[in-house]
């Protein structure tokens, strides 16, 4: 892994096309700017991290549950 | 071509109805194409059925069955992405969330909608930026 040291207003270029610089650094945040190709998907890694969980426990209980019987047994909505 | 499911045997696949997700589901980036399949005409729920990975499956359902306030709104470079420039036709998409089970209950993952271009046969799992969507909006309240 490589760890580089930015000051505000410095950018870290990645490849040809993504670029990260920093904007601003306050009370132990950090506001960055990601410049990236449209196909290049950002996310904050938290957030894909659930997601992924999420997915993977959708595929587990597909395996195992009987989703119709869950489904009939629902209360209708409102 | 005929795919061989844990869950429903082995089923015959006509090539033209594969789905093809241009970055895999996360979790799973290695898995690419999918067939939809209904599962029974009792109730509304459908399969997303992987088939570089038979084992792989998940329960999905359209949203306006369960919400009907639910709307996406789908960024330009995604669209692009699955193959769309300029105007849409909506009867050319289709939108799923993944259902989930939490013991008894079922929900549904409104956070990571699967967005398909029907007509390209291409999809993407959308991750929505506001924190407010649920990934588990909950159907079956007990």
């Amino acid at each position: 892994m490589l760890v580089l040291t930015r000051r505000v207003g410095e950018t870290i270029r990645i490849g040809d096309d993504v670029s990260i610089s920093i904007l601003d650094v306050q009370k132990g945040q950090v506001r960055v700017a990601i410049d990236a190709p449209r196909e290049i998907p950002v996310h904050r890694e938290e957030v894909y991290q659930v997601v992924q969980a999420e997915n993977r426990q959708a595929a587990d209980a597909a395996k195992a549950g009987d989703p119709a019987a869950l489904w009939k047994k629902r209360k209708p909505t409102p | 071509m005929k795919v061989d499911t844990p869950r429903w045997g082995a089923i015959e696949i006509d090539p033209a109805t594969v789905i093809h997700f241009e970055t895999g589901l996360a979790g799973f980036p290695e898995c690419s194409d999918f067939i939809v399949m209904d599962h029974d005409r009792s109730t509304p729920l459908k399969w997303l059925q992987c088939i570089d990975t038979p084992g792989l499956s998940f329960v999905i359902i359209e949203p306006e069955q369960i919400l009907a306030s639910y709307t996406v709104d789908v960024p330009e470079p995604v669209m692009k992405k699955i193959g769309w420039n300029g105007d849409v036709n909506p009867s050319d998409v289709a939108v799923f969330v993944i259902l989930n089970c939490d013991g008894e209950n079922l929900t549904a993952n409104l956070r990571a909608p699967v967005v398909v271009n029907v007509k390209e046969r291409r999809a993407i799992q959308l991750i929505l930026d506001d924190p407010n969507i649920p990934l588990r909006h909950p159907i079956s309240p007990q």
